[in-house]
């Protein structure tokens, strides 16, 4: 049989067909993958409707936790559980290589602050002035200061957008 | 998804917890449009979700959304072909008495007009079907939560939803067999 043509299909979606029409329409649905996911692409917002709320708990209970209720509340919990331990390993894994890669850049221009051609511009700069040692220390103290504050907003963003996302799922 | 998801058991059931959390409302809503009854679309959107979950093991995992419609659709079907037997078996004498400005069955009520049935529908019950129907179906709140707040059973409420619906149902049925004849 020939697939559902737009108009008909919009006019199936709105429910604006004769019944004899939209049995036509459903029959054809009910056997085909494209003209099914054409009206599923169709149903938009605006025409959802909320089903009662323990509908869901009550189809688990019947599929994936036949013998006990709690076990389906419990499942669905272990699930959003998961979902947000693998958020935060994911979260952890990024502010280490962070904090790692921030440690390595501080190592390298430390340890080679007396090699002239590998010095940042700043040191470069004051050695050119002949500052003193006091001053010099600052600088570098000042800098790591900068840097670690850096460091906290970043692992502030990051905790934001982890209280976000439970906030999200708590919806 | 891998090849290896199908036909295995546990990872069935998660993959069916993430579509039912992600059809849930588009099922009931094509259950609600092809039915025009709120109380058969939700015992449907259970009938879908029951085959769509038996069928799991042998689905290729294309296309969740078409394949949750179509089942939806197949289910509606059923129920329509059921409902047309009902019709043609009923007396209709006992139609004639039925008052003819009823609210018109055939009109597809979106979600506030829809609300707004409901909350009319519930509040004609008698109590306790009267309060716990309106905390459910109007004010969305679980069975356990009017349990705790009514000092109640989870149990006890839980079948008073379901005798509360039953007679819901009863009274849109009455409206639908006005419209079919």
């Amino acid at each position: 049989m020939a697939h559902i043509n737009e108009k008909m299909l919009q006019a199936y979606s709105e429910g604006i067909l004769s019944r004899q029409e939209e049995l036509q329409v459903m029959e054809h649905i009910a056997g085909c993958d494209s003209c099914a996911a054409r009206f599923a692409g169709m149903m938009s917002k605006e025409k959802l409707v909320s089903p009662p709320p323990d509908l869901k708990r009550e189809i688990l209970v019947k599929t994936v936790c036949r013998k006990s209720p709690a076990q389906a509340v419990r499942r669905m919990q272990e699930r959003k559980r998961e979902r947000q331990r693998e958020f935060l390993a994911y979260s952890a894994r990024v502010v280490f290589a962070m904090a790692a890669s921030v440690l390595i850049v501080f190592t390298i221009s430390v340890s080679t602050g007396s090699k002239q051609r590998e010095m940042p511009v700043e040191i470069v700069q004051m050695r050119q002035q002949e500052k003193p040692e006091a001053e010099r220390k600052n600088l570098i103290s000042g800098s790591l200061q900068k840097a670690s504050g850096k460091m906290g907003d970043a692992l502030q963003g990051f905790l934001n957008l982890f209280g976000g996302q439970e906030e999200e799922e708590r919806e | 998804m891998e090849e290896s998801d199908i036909l295995s058991g546990p990872r069935d059931d998660e993959y069916f917890i993430k579509i039912l959390n992600e059809y849930e409302k588009l099922v009931f809503s094509i259950c609600y449009r092809m039915t025009r009854n709120y109380f058969d679309a939700e015992d449907l959107t259970q009938e879908t979700f029951l085959a769509l979950y038996k069928a799991l093991p042998g689905f290729d995992r294309q296309n969740p959304k078409a394949f949750a419609a179509r089942i939806a659709t197949n289910k509606c079907l059923d129920y329509l072909k059921r409902a047309e037997r009902r019709v043609d078996a009923a007396d209709e004498e006992e139609l004639i008495n039925y008052p003819s400005n009823e609210p018109e069955p055939e009109k597809l009520l979106m979600e506030k007009e829809l609300a707004e049935e409901l909350y009319r529908a519930c509040s004609g019950l008698k109590p306790p079907y009267k309060e716990v129907a309106l905390a459910y179906y109007c004010r969305g709140r679980t069975a356990a939560q009017i349990a705790a707040s009514q000092g109640k059973k989870t149990k006890t409420v839980q079948t008073q939803i379901r005798r509360a619906k039953g007679m819901l149902q009863k009274h849109l049925k009455k409206e639908e067999m006005l419209w079919h004849t």
